[in-house]
């Protein structure tokens, strides 16, 4: 995840020399958010230093020579760009990322600041699918390509795993071509006992044709977790068929007196809603139907309260600074934005779910259209209930069902193009700034940090109960990093129909691969698979005490302000460290047997023959006594093949290779040497003659190499071998 | 005064404790002694031994009485200082009555005789006496040793100087002890300026109480002697005040005050306001009873939270422990820190600067010596500042969590440099739990010549003789400690301060989570090193072996065979 932002140590590297750059900038410097330069007397010495700003169809690169650094900034990551006012060091330009990275270039001439600006707001949010970064992208990695990874998920697949179809809930091929509902997966799961006039009833009386459907049915209670959009009542409408839809699923559940609706919005906004032609179930009409209203806000709600977020996100001073933000103005400002107390809202929606699931009775969620609110219901609902949704493989899947399947509008949401009013002024960059700024927000209408908010309320369940997920916190982040990213086509479009219209699956790369391959990056130390089993369904403690922001996401780039030595990274070292004494003992134990039993024999033989005893190898070859061959069995190179103290990571600054390491990069050690080495130098992995699994592990360019020569040596050894001839 | 004559009813059967935040309770017989409230639980199967809860009396902060509706008992509401909740159901009017008065009075006992650590007799062998185990004098040789600029003085042998001063004091090489004596009258309680830490560059701190100026500026040339030998050649000097510049102006009123340019020329006066050591029992019952609410809303709490000012007075006083260890480790100046008394603000920045800049600190062993000479020695009044935490209300005006604040404050830390502390913060909690209430003598009186008075430490047991029993050292170790020479610089940002949970919470919250990664890494590095053992003791087993048969001249078929196996699977890579 490190790889947006500041990797790559050596200068002039292969992107560069590869993409021939769309714009390149001298004498800029590149502030970090925490520079209060608006505060200090600016002159050149108290600057960075200068360094070259370079623009690719795809990345903004700011090379810093004197650091060697360079910075990465994806061009889809970038929400906002503003010009401040000028300065006598030069014109500041504001990038904000949508990953809350927050960077100003200072460029000391007003017209390339100029330029550089007009070209981020054409590049950032390209207007058309085909430009997004995903039909470009090749991770260069021959072993991984655009087949892999699309089909590790599928959505008949995860209800088997629930044990659907069953006599209760069946397939119904209704929205095989997205005929009832185009934001809809083509396979839908209904009462077995719904008649199509029903379920074609029902969606005409829904929004979007959203009908009720199974999103998750209990393997112990059997009550299943329906989802749909909210029906169109007005102020007296009814439909009979939407009625019976709702009695269809409580005759498919078999323990259940009643169904419950829960409409997650709050109660104002549902009634609101009639004056338009919508609404909400009314406990009159939908007999035997309990209706619960929740107060989850709606999305343009949230995302004014993810902007206040950002501010006080930015409130902090460094320890030279005498004027630090008070925690208390911090606390206050905190409290203004309401994020946490929309946090706790839509984990009160799911709890509620996950509460009545287990007493056996089903429930319908929805909301307005049913795509946000709704699958953060659900899907948190399913990750409280299910300890597979807390694993790797079951999150993923999870997505897939609740949010990709179901129709969450990932690229609107997340604006991964941009909406296309704004197109009208050809080239924006000739409005004035605050005036773009204006249209942006206008049209921006559709963003809203819900993907975001589900990835939050998942990571304050794994904070309170870290031994029940199978992944980490890094995991959570990689996700919000790729929903942005639009590097794979996982999270492009809007809906199931749209991503088989782009043919996404053969243009693209998916995530899910790229994840899969990294995996090890995402495991949770703290789980415990015993203890999860024992704990199928999880039970959060919402007490606003247990509410807390997540400083890791929202403020991901400030280096200093995160722990700089959490337990979990040490215990991750230590676990690893253990895998590789554990799998080293095998081997030990195994070879010790071996010299033993030799012993014992050569013993009862009565030590008679002083040389080699070539029966093992028949009559192929002949190398008796021969110096280099038995060397290579010896114990000393079982020994030197395995380090058995790892190097200390405090203190280690840079990787052989010389990649710097910063704070989010995870330090690997070389197996074979113990050394410090970053992700990219662990690439090579290699079987080591010490470990009896004979796996391959993490090792060190320098070990890899040298396990290379000594391999290539035997191979010669061993094919004259077999060859018979002998070897000399 | 009698312990009989508090307790009415010494037995009271069918007794129900719970200890929040768990609900299930221990079913049993309560007993009052003098000293404790013991539940034993009713033992279902005979022979089995029975779960027993002792609560100290001294624990106590505060009570509640929840009458039955049907008058016929009632709930007791036991608030314990170290933030601890217990409730016992009683049935039975009188006993009820009983208990709750027993317990009201028992907690209240202000006697330094009664208390229990002057009665506890040590279940374990003492291998090492926590009372003889940081005598000053041999803690500061390093400070003073031949060539230094300093020297240890006798001037407070007897008290006689400054009554809550050790007997043992660093002052600059070049002042007599006379001259520490004059100065000893122009300060705040005899607190006469002193050596706290010595750092690596020589750069000194010191401290001490605010200079008597008054009204009528008063000076004396023995202070401003004493502080001026203090400053290596000519060096500027800062004098820290933790007080606001309109403060220690208005302490000249009544006859404090602070340090005059016009006398003190070398020094800088840096003022940085911090929350005076009077608001901060009021800043804690505030967060208690935030911390208690389990239903209000997530803006309510956060208001609540902001309200009480801790985090806030944390981040400061953070904030200002950096500024000083700054200064000195920056600067290599000299450093006098002082606020108005020099017993509670002056001691926690004085002693976080040190966690701040001396590796030694960070260990278990420098942590006790650290409060022996910051704290303890140094007079800070456990027992004034203790008798109340954040249930109780003040009786004495005299009650401030300073020390919770410091152990707040290095619990921060330790959360920022997780390896570079060889406890885990539970030994931090433990600490905090024996100041409010202990077995052993060590946080009992106000200064040294008190402890001396009541000989506490020939009547008592050092908690230290506990802590350090091998036994007992081993669970308060960080499993993944990694020694840390360089200072820890900590982030102020208000976003990296956290709520210590394990302490604030523990009664209202599952702290699971926060004591299960811990035990988690614990069980996680006994295993490691266990196989790491294994692999070195094998290893050696192996060559051994292989050695013998060398010297036999054998290799075998099979060797060989295994040999052909691994070479072929690994050509096939």
């Amino acid at each position: 995840m490190e790889d947006f932002y500041r990797t790559v140590g050596r200068l002039g590297s292969t992107a560069l020399s590869v993409d021939r750059p769309l714009l390149q900038v001298e004498n800029v410097r590149l502030l970090e958010r925490f520079y209060h330069w608006q505060n200090r007397n600016l002159n050149d010495s108290s600057l960075p230093a200068a360094g070259t700003l370079y623009m690719t169809p795809t990345h903004l690169i700011f090379v810093n020579p004197v650091e060697k650094r360079e910075s990465w900034i994806l061009l889809g990551h970038i929400g906002t760009v503003d010009r401040a006012s000028i300065i006598p060091s030069g014109c500041p330009l504001v990038v904000r990322c949508k990953t809350f990275l927050s960077v100003t270039f200072l460029i000391a001439k007003d017209r390339d600041c100029h330029e550089v600006y007009a070209a981020l707001l054409r590049l950032s949010q390209p207007s058309v699918y085909e430009e997004l970064y995903c039909f470009s992208h090749n991770p260069g990695d021959e072993a991984f390509d655009k087949t892999s990874g699309w089909n590790m998920f599928d959505l008949q697949t995860e209800y088997h795993r629930q044990g659907v179809p069953n006599q209760n809930w069946s397939l119904s091929k209704l929205n095989q071509n997205y005929e009832i509902c185009d934001s809809y997966p083509h396979n839908l799961y209904v009462p077995s006992v719904a008649s199509q006039k029903i379920l074609l009833g029902s969606a005409g009386f829904r929004s979007r044709g959203r009908l009720p459907v199974l999103t998750y049915l209990h393997p112990k209670t059997k009550a299943a977790i329906c989802r749909s959009s909210q029906p169109l009542s007005g102020f007296k409408a009814r439909c009979e068929e939407d009625e019976q839809m709702l009695v269809c699923i409580l005759k498919a559940t078999p323990s259940s007196k009643t169904v419950y609706i829960v409409d997650t919005r709050p109660k104002i906004n549902a009634m609101a809603n009639r004056a338009t032609g919508k609404g909400y179930e009314t406990e009159q009409n939908y007999v035997g139907m309990k209706v619960h209203f929740f107060t989850i806000e709606n999305i343009h709600v949230m995302r004014g309260s993810l902007g206040k977020l950002g501010e006080v996100c930015d409130l902090k001073a460094g320890v030279e600074d005498l004027n630090v933000p008070s925690h208390s103005i911090f606390l206050d400002g905190l409290q203004n934005t309401s994020w946490l107390k929309h946090i706790r809202a839509i984990l009160e929606a799911s709890v509620f779910v996950a509460d009545k699931i287990c007493e056996g009775s089903s429930v319908l969620v929805h909301c307005s259209d049913g795509w946000d609110r709704t699958s953060q219901t659900c899907a948190l609902a399913c990750l409280l209930l299910d300890p597979y949704y807390r694993t790797l493989h079951g999150f993923m899947a999870l997505i897939e069902k609740d949010w990709l399947a179901f129709g969450h509008k990932f690229s609107e949401r997340a604006g991964h193009l941009r909406p296309f009013q704004t197109a009208s002024g050809n080239s924006p960059a000739l409005t004035p700034s605050s005036a773009v700024n204006a249209v942006v927000s206008d049209f921006a209408k559709e963003q809203s940090p819900v993907f975001l908010q589900f990835l939050d309320c998942v990571w304050q369940l794994l904070v309170q109960k870290p031994h029940l997920f199978q992944f980490n916190e890094r995991f959570l982040l990689t996700l919000h990093d790729h929903l942005h990213s639009c590097q794979f086509g996982t999270f492009i479009g809007n809906n199931e129909k749209e991503r088989k219209e782009m043919r996404l699956s053969e243009q693209t790369y998916s995530l899910w691969e790229f994840m899969k391959r990294r995996l090890t990056e995402y495991v949770n130390p703290l789980y415990d698979t015993d203890k999860s089993r024992q704990t199928p369904v999880m039970q959060p403690d919402l007490s606003p005490q247990n509410i807390r922001l997540w400083v890791m996401m929202y403020n991901r780039f400030e280096e200093g302000i995160h722990p700089r030595e959490p337990l979990s990274t040490s215990l991750q070292v230590l676990k690893d460290h253990s895998t590789a004494m554990d799998d080293h003992v095998v081997l030990l134990e195994r070879r010790i047997q071996l010299l033993k039993e030799v012993y014992k024999q050569n013993a009862l033989r009565a030590v008679a023959t002083p040389t080699f005893d070539m029966n093992g190898i028949g009559t192929r070859g002949s190398f008796e006594s021969n110096e280099s061959v038995p060397e290579l069995t010896k114990a000393p190179v079982i020994v030197d093949s395995v380090a058995v103290d790892w190097k200390a990571t405090r203190d280690v600054a840079f990787c052989v290779c010389s990649t710097p390491f910063s704070q989010f990069s995870i330090k690997y050690h070389c197996w074979r040497c113990g050394d410090v080495v970053c992700r990219r130098c662990t690439e090579n992995h290699a079987a080591l003659e010490g470990l009896f699994s004979k796996k391959p592990v993490p090792v060190c360019q320098q070990c890899n190499d040298s396990i290379r020569s000594t391999n290539k040596k035997k191979a010669v050894v061993i094919q004259k071998i077999q060859s018979g001839q002998p070897y000399a | 005064m009698e312990f009989s004559e508090l307790i009415r009813s010494p037995y009271v059967e069918s007794v129900t404790l719970r200890i929040l935040p768990e609900v299930s309770g221990l079913r049993g017989r309560l007993c009052i002694t003098g000293h404790h409230m013991i539940i034993s639980a009713h033992s279902r199967d005979q022979g089995a031994r029975a779960a027993e809860v002792w609560i100290l009396h001294m624990a106590v902060d505060a009570t509640e009485r929840r009458l039955y509706p049907a008058g016929n008992g009632g709930s007791l509401i036991v608030k314990c200082k170290d933030l601890k909740l217990y409730i016992l159901d009683i049935t039975g009017q009188l006993d009820f009555n009983n208990v709750a008065s027993s317990v009201e009075k028992l907690s209240h006992i202000a006697d330094v005789y009664n208390f229990y650590p002057f009665f506890y007799r040590p279940i374990f062998e003492i291998l090492e006496d926590g009372w003889i185990m940081f005598p000053l004098e041999s803690e500061y040789t390093k400070w003073t040793s031949a060539g230094s600029d300093w020297r240890v003085s006798h001037v407070n042998r007897k008290f006689e100087v400054c009554d809550s001063y050790p007997t043992v004091v660093v002052v600059p090489k070049g002042v007599t002890d006379a001259v520490l004596q004059a100065s000893a009258n122009f300060r705040e309680g005899k607190r006469f300026p002193v050596l706290s830490y010595l750092h690596d560059n020589k750069a000194a701190m010191m401290r001490c109480g605010q200079p008597l100026v008054g009204p009528n500026n008063r000076r004396s040339r023995d202070d401003e002697q004493l502080l001026l030998s203090s400053i290596k050649n000519g060096k500027r000097a800062f004098i820290f005040e933790t007080r606001s510049i309109v403060s220690a102006g208005s302490a000249k009123n009544r006859g404090g005050g602070y340090e005059l340019e016009i006398y003190y020329s070398q020094w800088k006066r840096i003022h940085h306001p911090l929350e005076r050591w009077t608001n901060l029992h009021e800043s804690l019952t505030k967060l208690t009873d935030a911390c208690a609410d389990r239903n209000q809303s997530v803006d309510k709490w956060l208001s609540r939270l902001e309200g009480s000012g801790w985090l806030n007075t944390v981040s400061e006083t953070l904030h200002a422990a950096c500024v000083v260890a700054q200064c000195l480790h920056n600067e290599s100046a000299t450093v006098l820190v002082h606020g108005a008394e020099g017993l509670d603000m002056t001691l926690c920045i004085t002693s976080l600067v040190q966690i701040i800049l001396d590796p030694d600190t960070r260990t278990i062993r420098g942590l006790e010596a650290l409060l022996e000479r910051e704290w303890l020695q140094a007079g800070h009044p456990f027992a004034s500042r203790c008798s109340r935490s954040g249930f109780g209300t003040r009786l004495t005006k005299l009650e401030a969590p300073t020390f919770l604040l410091f152990l707040d404050c290095v619990r921060q830390l330790h959360n920022q440099y997780t390896c570079s502390f060889q406890f885990t913060p539970a030994f931090l909690k433990f600490i905090f739990e024996n100041v409010c209430a202990s077995e052993y003598g060590t946080f009992l009186c106000n200064n040294a010549r008190e402890r001396q008075q009541h000989q506490v430490d020939k009547k008592t047991v050092s908690l230290w003789s506990y802590v350090n029993h091998p036994r007992i050292l081993v669970t308060f170790l960080n499993p993944v400690y990694d020694p840390n020479q360089g200072c820890l610089w900590p982030s102020i940002a208000p976003m990296s301060l956290i709520l210590w949970r394990e302490l604030f919470l523990h009664s209202f919250q599952d702290i699971s989570a926060e004591i299960e990664e811990w035990n988690v890494a614990i069980a996680a590095k006994a295993r490691d090193d266990e196989l790491r053992e294994k692999v070195i003791r094998l290893r050696k087993e192996m060559l051994a072996l292989e050695q013998e048969l060398a010297s036999h001249g054998i290799s075998s078929p099979e060797l060989a065979e295994e040999f052909r196996k691994i070479s072929v699977e690994q050509a096939g890579l």
